[in-house]
């Protein structure tokens, strides 16, 4: 019989997502015991991909949070509007209308606007959805100490309308890129996942899953190719994503393997430093196809 | 599943004793959350239990390697309940070079720094400083100026007090974080509406908020090859002190190697810190590459943004053993993705230094300022110097034949060098 980690990694492969048993196992366990999971590694080897794809295969909806500094509560939770609240006023002044009882509905759900997180922990979803918290590393301290709070408990209290929890748990995903170190209370509500740039092999086999009509030679040649790139001093490393993108473009150009021609051509699918343009470029192109595609072979 | 779990409770907080003792930070929470994690799995998978307590107790990638190592050497010996122990693991490199550093003699032979630091009446300094008599405070003034080369382990145990209040002045820019103020520009409109309820939704009047300021991330370079040895450690001092005070600061040293030394410098207590920093660093008064270590710091971590907008603190005299257009080239990469580059060496404080090091005069013209580094006086010098940059724009490029003038004349310690 097969575990639980193993069930998921195969419902994964049959999403597109090909994750490693590592993976597969920590998230089983983060949603078994529905704890946030923080997922680190270098930017393209497919941190956010993994929240999207969890909630494509189980059929609940992605809610996405993109932080950055100074994102705060109105930003990520709930804000009024404003503009309908002042509207409001003035239609119960012309009715001669605005005592403090009517004001007080200025501070209803009618007015509340409803930011990622509120939606996440308050919905009709049938099940609970997959909250995505991206690039934590870019918000500030503050922010992080609110998400504290909000991740031990699943409740956020407004003011106005009172404290608001979660039926149930949303399964939540949460990617840092490493720019700074978060802090310690956070990380231990979370469990910890690093995510390594994959083996060539399974590289390979990733763009083949996602690139319809990509030849399999040309897809281990490519993945060869992008493991040496990462190998060398590259002020910026090519994730998947690249990979998958540049695999698209050769494939365009119906070249059934990799060519010095072709690769010179579509450098700028993988590459996005002038500088690491030209580094590769100084290198000798033809010697370094000829070595991806015997290693492709 | 309940009892297997409860059979696990003993080995499981045991593994988190070990992984302490490999100084692998572990609190309740973490083990209570293994624990949990392994009930989760199917505990015959060597591999799933390795992945269940990974993800548990492991919290920063760099410590897998002694995570590594503390498993292997834990499970093999213990069996697991219930657990097949038929696939060996696979022996992770360089794990014998942890267990003699976790089992040997802690730091013997290079951490001269640590014994330096270790002085166990240090506390007294602190009183010493203090003192109001006439004496003391003409010993902290000689302090001040007593050249970093003059110094013995009682100075360094003095000086920390001092130390630590120059490093306080953190450099600060504004966020984009707003906060309630009388003067801001931008209107709050969520505290406008809430003050309106008390005049009937009038709103009479307008709450502002204006930007808060943060502190800058910095980047520490420390230069531990032999040249700098005398001036390094209370260089050291300096950044754990710094490295207290904010966390948004980085610090590296480097000989013939980068060792990254932010976490060890993060450890509150400055002689323990101090004892990790220096047992980290493999190279102490060794030879120097500036050039390569550049390159590996620009590669490794610029790369995840460490630089990106960072004042960029380098002490070194500049005398490089390696390529010096590698230096050249490494130096305009780091400084195109930093804030700020300041150059702090202690040779600068003799009166007639000339930057003659080739490296020195490859690495100035992507400098914006040069100050020098042999005293405490010096360190107050920085300290301010990297309070008033904190604010303001990016230095940002001058144009090359103006800069070339500008240099020659700037070379008085302490002066900016662009203006």
């Amino acid at each position: 019989m097969a575990s639980r980690a193993e069930q998921l990694q195969e419902d994964l492969v049959k999403n597109s997502y090909l994750a490693d048993r590592g993976l597969a196992t920590v998230l089983s366990i983060a949603m078994t015991l529905h704890k946030p999971l923080l997922l680190e590694g270098e930017a393209g080897v497919g941190k956010t991909q993994l929240a999207k794809t969890l909630a494509e295969m189980t059929g609940v909806r992605l809610i996405r949070l993109q932080c950055y500094e100074g994102i705060d509560v109105a930003h990520a939770l709930y804000d009024w509007n404003y503009a309908r609240q002042m509207l409001h006023i003035r239609t119960l002044e012309a009715g001669h209308a605005a005592d403090p009882g009517r004001v007080d509905e200025l501070f209803s759900a009618e007015f509340l606007v409803r930011r990622p997180l509120l939606d996440a922990i308050e919905n009709d979803d049938p099940e609970p959805p997959v909250l995505l918290i991206d690039e934590i590393d870019r918000a500030d301290d503050e922010f992080e100490a609110f998400l504290l709070e909000l991740l031990s408990d699943f409740q956020v209290t407004i003011p106005e309308i009172g404290t608001i929890r979660a039926r149930r748990r949303p399964a939540v995903i949460m990617t840092s890129n490493r720019t700074r170190e978060l802090n310690d209370a956070l990380k231990r509500r979370c469990l910890y996942h690093w995510i390594d740039h994959p083996s060539p092999e399974r590289e390979a086999a990733i763009v083949r899953a996602r690139v319809e009509g990509a030849s399999e030679p040309l897809a281990r040649q490519a993945a060869s190719f992008v493991a040496a790139l990462r190998e060398m001093d590259l002020s910026r490393t090519p994730g998947v994503a690249e990979t998958i993108d540049w695999v698209e473009s050769l494939s365009a150009l119906e070249e059934p393997a990799l060519t010095p021609e072709a690769v010179e051509m579509t450098l700028g699918a993988v590459l996005k430093e002038r500088e690491d343009m030209e580094l590769v470029r100084d290198c000798d192109l033809a010697a370094l196809v000829a070595a991806a595609r015997d290693e492709g072979d | 599943m309940e009892a297997v779990a409860g059979a696990l409770v003993e080995p499981v907080v045991a593994f988190g004793r070990e992984l302490r003792r490999r100084e692998i930070e572990v609190g309740p929470g973490r083990v209570e959350a293994a624990i949990r994690a392994l009930g989760c799995v199917d505990a015959r998978e060597l591999d799933e239990t390795y992945w269940a307590m990974r993800c548990a107790l492991l919290s920063r990638i760099e410590d897998a390697e002694a995570f590594d190592a503390a498993f292997t050497a834990f499970w093999r010996g213990a069996q697991m309940p219930g657990m097949r122990l038929e696939r060996p693991l696979a022996p992770r490199k360089s794990m014998e070079r942890r267990e003699q550093e976790a089992g040997g003699p802690e730091g013997a032979g290079r951490s001269e720094l640590s014994r330096v630091s270790l002085e166990p009446d240090s506390g007294n300094a602190e009183e010493a400083a203090e003192d109001p008599v006439g004496a003391s405070f003409s010993s902290v003034e000689r302090l001040r100026e007593m050249n970093f080369s003059d110094w013995g382990p009682e100075e360094l145990a003095a000086a920390r007090p001092l130390i630590e209040r120059i490093a306080r002045a953190l450099p600060r820019r504004r966020s984009r974080r707003l906060r309630a103020s009388h003067r801001g520009e931008s209107i709050d409109r969520r505290a406008t509406m809430r003050r309106a309820m008390r005049t009937e939704g009038h709103p009479l009047e307008l709450l502002r908020r204006e930007r808060e300021t943060t502190p800058r991330r910095m980047l520490f370079l420390v230069d531990v090859s032999g040249s700098m040895e005398p001036y390094a450690r209370p260089v050291i001092v300096f950044c754990q002190a710094v490295r207290q005070a904010s966390n948004r600061v980085e610090a590296f040293a480097f000989g013939t190697r980068l060792t990254r030394l932010t976490r060890e410098l993060g450890e509150r207590d400055p002689e323990r810190a101090i004892e990790r920093a220096s047992r980290a660093v493999p190279d102490w008064a060794g030879g120097t590459r500036i050039g390569e270590n550049l390159r590996v710091l620009n590669a490794a971590w610029g790369r995840r943004g460490v630089t990106r907008g960072a004042i960029v603190v380098i002490f070194s005299d500049g005398w490089e053993r390696g390529d010096i257009s590698l230096l050249d080239r490494e130096m305009g990469r780091l400084h195109r993705a930093a804030h700020s580059v300041v150059w702090v060496n202690p040779l600068a404080g003799e009166p007639h230094y000339e930057p003659l090091a080739a490296g020195m005069a490859a690495a100035l013209p992507h400098v914006d300022r040069f100050l020098p580094g042999h005293d405490l006086r010096s360190l107050e010098a920085l300290s301010s110097t990297l309070e008033g940059l904190g604010s303001r724009e990016r230095p940002g490029p001058v144009d090359r034949r103006g800069r070339a003038a500008v240099r020659a004349r700037s070379l008085v310690p302490g002066r900016p060098i662009l203006t």
